[in-house]
């Protein structure tokens, strides 16, 4: 459960004050696949970060599973980032001097929730997303496809109840586009929480609500209807 | 692999920026090797003069005042030299207040000896009045030195106790063989006067080059202070007694040997102080500008949980590890200079050399090692301060630019 | 046999190693009164009983002679070098070849007793420094082996 309470986020630029989010109220349901929509600086990259404990808001609440987010100090924040959020990014983030396998095993290095062995869930983790036969290749080795499976992969090795993703599918074809959403509708059907912020609206319909983003202020999106691709 | 280690995480971090790596090491080699050579050097050259003296077991030395450098080399560095002086000097020094004893030693430098190929330093004593080398063979031989029999110096080593060695022409057998000292007593060979003499009159039928020594001919006096005597005083006195002679303390050859050290030690120190100076700020720059390089990879960390002490630590573990790399590499080369070029050093400064024991070298290995490891951290410091701090979606996106 | 292209540049290093070895005590660092033309038997010194006496460091002069030349023979036979146990086995007797460089003067055939002799001030320093170099060159043969290969 992800709970906002006008959250606000302004940044100074020597042009004057920028409102990035505005008086922010939104409030996410365990287990639900929401989309944040919006055009590109319309504040949802802003509101997906505030969320994941990656940006401090300029004043007001997020409450993440019963937990006051930036009330925290930088130890349990940290651990809340490890072991209950899992994000994924538009660049896939693997380290260049980590194998897939290693990789996906890192997290368990700063935050270690889950009590298998690291190696064989990374292992089982890699084989659900199709990379099993990938584990010690490097990540100049893999496609834009893989990469892009391999950091799914490596956000749901703490075993978090959120999922967060900016943008996963902006730099994919069309093809790859629908696998990767297709991947993410899984894991939300595992019961997983998954927020999504992306600027394509045809994604709409593989998420279970939609919100839209315009100049910081967030609305829902009422009558989402649409065929799955 | 079960788990992927802490040190695992560091060295692969560690292997991909070799260029860093590299430049970092080697400084921290630089500055260690030479900071150790100049440290060994002078402990070395102090240990030495201090055995050497001790070995001699004379408060002062009196030459004649045209030789005092012959007989400052002849201690110092083993160059061998032949004088004399006159014996009357000896009943002008017992007069002189502070003098308990006196004694004298004559000075002859051999052509070639039958062990080595360079000339060799002969040190006839006076048996009766000597006080310098009789304690030694009281105490390791437990006999005075008996006819034709010789004490060699630790270098002098070709040849055994009990087997003979012939200089000019005359058979010697090797009494004794003195602990080394670093100094020209180890290639010095001590012998009685009255076989000295002996031997230089033989000389003239069998050497190649005969020798001129007759008896009563001196080299050089070894005084021997009253307790509580000021050697200073007694320095000035014996010099306003006897103005054809110099005195040689030992104050006087550990100046002289300071001296001779001096530029090398300086030029050591001045060397590891510009690169300390020049590339400190320099690793510090560019450990900033290989944090500023990773903000991505640490927004990544901080993504998946990190917490900041861990950016922090694993950061400043990655300097520490360079600085202990490259403090190693020095050590190991300064060890390795010191030991192979041993003789070209002294013999090339003129400075006598004699490791001091293992604990004092540890010592000094000890301090100067963990002073440079401290000097890495320092220099990440600030780096990893900044990293730690950063905020992470900030360094996420800065990464992505 | 068959030529390897990859292995010229460590054969020719490991061939001027050897000639150094072979040449250096005669030379530029030269043991205890090594004579030239006039004087081609220099290897021994005349006491002052007018005795020729031969030295320790003449022997390693001329031992390190076949050190260099055998460390030469194994440079040119790596031009020829192609597969991966033939690079190890030849690094190998390079760096024994570097261990044999440093044994002579330190252990077998020393050198004279006196620090201030040039056998001591030159020779040995030299030898020591090339066979640590001869050591280390092959160690990073092996290492490398794979890029080396045919």
């Amino acid at each position: 459960m992800i709970e906002t309470n006008e959250v606000m986020k302004t940044y100074e630029t020597l042009s004057g004050r920028i409102t990035a989010l505005d008086q922010a109220n939104i409030s996410i349901k365990d287990g639900e696949f929401v989309l944040i929509v919006g055009r590109s600086g319309s504040g949802k990259s802003t509101l997906l970060s505030i969320l994941g404990g990656l940006t401090r808001p300029s004043s007001g609440k997020v409450m993440l599973n019963g937990k006051d987010l930036w009330a925290m100090n930088d130890e349990d924040l940290s651990e809340v980032r490890g072991s209950e959020l899992g994000f994924v990014f538009q660049f896939p983030g693997l380290l260049p001097t980590l194998n897939t396998l290693e990789n996906v095993m890192l997290p368990t290095m700063f935050c270690s929730k889950v009590e298998e062995d690291p190696s064989e869930r990374a292992t089982i983790l890699l084989q659900t997303v199709g990379l099993g036969d990938k584990l010690d290749s490097f990540p100049n080795q893999l496609s834009g496809g893989e990469l892009k499976r391999a950091a799914i992969a490596r956000s749901l090795m703490n075993n978090p109840s959120i999922i967060l993703a900016d943008e996963p599918t902006g730099d994919l074809d069309v093809n790859t586009e629908k696998e990767i959403m297709d991947m993410f509708c899984r894991i939300n059907k595992l019961g997983k929480t998954v927020v999504m912020v992306t600027h394509n609206q045809d994604l709409a319909c593989f998420a279970s609500r939609v919100l839209s983003m315009e100049r910081g202020i967030v609305s829902e999106e009422e009558g989402q209807k649409c065929e799955r691709i | 692999m079960a788990k992927l280690s802490y040190g695992q995480f560091l060295w692969r971090n560690l292997k991909r920026r070799s260029f860093r790596n590299v430049a970092t090491v080697l400084t921290f080699a630089v500055v260690v090797c030479s900071v150790l050579i100049a440290s060994f050097l002078t402990e070395g050259t102090s240990n030495s003069t201090r055995a050497g003296m001790t070995r001699l077991g004379a408060d002062l030395l009196v030459v004649p005042q045209e030789y005092a450098s012959n007989a400052d080399a002849i201690i110092i560095t083993g160059k061998p030299s032949t004088f004399f002086m006159n014996t009357t000097e000896m009943t002008k020094l017992q007069a002189v207040p502070g003098v308990q004893r006196v004694a004298p030693q004559t000075f002859i430098a051999t052509l070639s000896a039958s062990c080595c190929a360079l000339p060799t330093q002969l040190i006839a004593f006076n048996s009766t009045m000597d006080f310098t080398v009789t304690p030694w063979l009281d105490q390791e031989l437990g006999r005075p030195l008996e006819k034709d029999e010789v004490i060699l110096g630790y270098q002098i080593k070709g040849t055994d106790v009990g087997q003979p060695i012939i200089f000019y022409g005359h058979q010697f057998k090797v009494a004794g063989i003195l602990q080394p000292t670093g100094t020209g007593v180890d290639q010095s060979v001590f012998v009685r006067d009255s076989d000295a003499i002996v031997m230089a009159r033989e000389s003239v039928k069998v050497a190649w080059q005969p020798i001129e020594m007759n008896p009563g001919q001196i080299s050089a006096i070894l005084v021997q202070l009253e307790p509580g005597a000021d050697v200073q005083q007694v320095s000035a006195d014996i010099a306003a007694a006897a103005p054809e002679v110099s005195v040689i303390t030992s104050n006087h050859l550990a100046r002289k040997i300071d001296a001779q050290l001096a530029s090398t030690v300086g030029a050591l120190y001045l060397t590891a102080g510009a690169v300390t100076l020049i590339s400190l700020p320099l690793i510090a720059t560019v450990s900033t500008l290989v944090v500023n390089e990773r903000r991505r990879e640490i927004g990544l960390y901080r993504m998946m949980g990190a917490k900041k002490g861990f950016v922090f630590n694993a950061l400043l573990a990655e300097a520490l590890i360079l600085a202990m790399v490259g403090a190693l590499i020095g050590l190991v080369s300064a060890a390795a200079i010191v030991i192979i070029f041993n003789n070209t050093i002294t013999v090339s400064l003129g400075i006598p050399f004699l490791w001091p024991g293992l604990d004092a070298v540890l010592l000094q290995t000890w301090w100067v090692m963990l002073l440079t490891v401290l000097l890495g951290a320092l220099s990440a410091l600030y780096p990893a301060m900044m990293a730690a701090r950063s905020d992470p979606y900030e360094s996420i996106r800065a990464g992505q630019k | 046999m068959e030529f390897s292209k990859k292995m010229v540049i460590p054969a020719i290093v490991l061939m001027l190693l050897g000639v150094l070895v072979a040449v250096g005590p005669w030379t530029f660092a030269p043991v205890c009164e090594v004579h030239t033309a006039e004087n081609p038997n220099g290897l021994w010194v005349i006491t002052a009983a007018n005795k020729t006496l031969p030295m320790p460091c003449g022997y390693t002069a001329r031992a390190e002679i076949g050190i260099g030349a055998a460390t030469v023979i194994v440079g040119g036979m790596m031009l020829f070098a192609t597969a991966i146990g033939s690079i190890i086995s030849l690094a190998a007797v390079g760096a024994m070849m570097g261990g044999a460089t440093i044994a002579l003067p330190a252990a077998l055939t020393k050198t004279c007793a006196l620090s201030s002799h040039t056998c001591n001030t030159l020779t040995a320093p030299f030898l020591w420094v090339m066979g640590i170099v001869l050591i280390l060159f092959g160690a990073a043969l092996i290492v490398y082996r794979k890029k080396l290969m045919k």
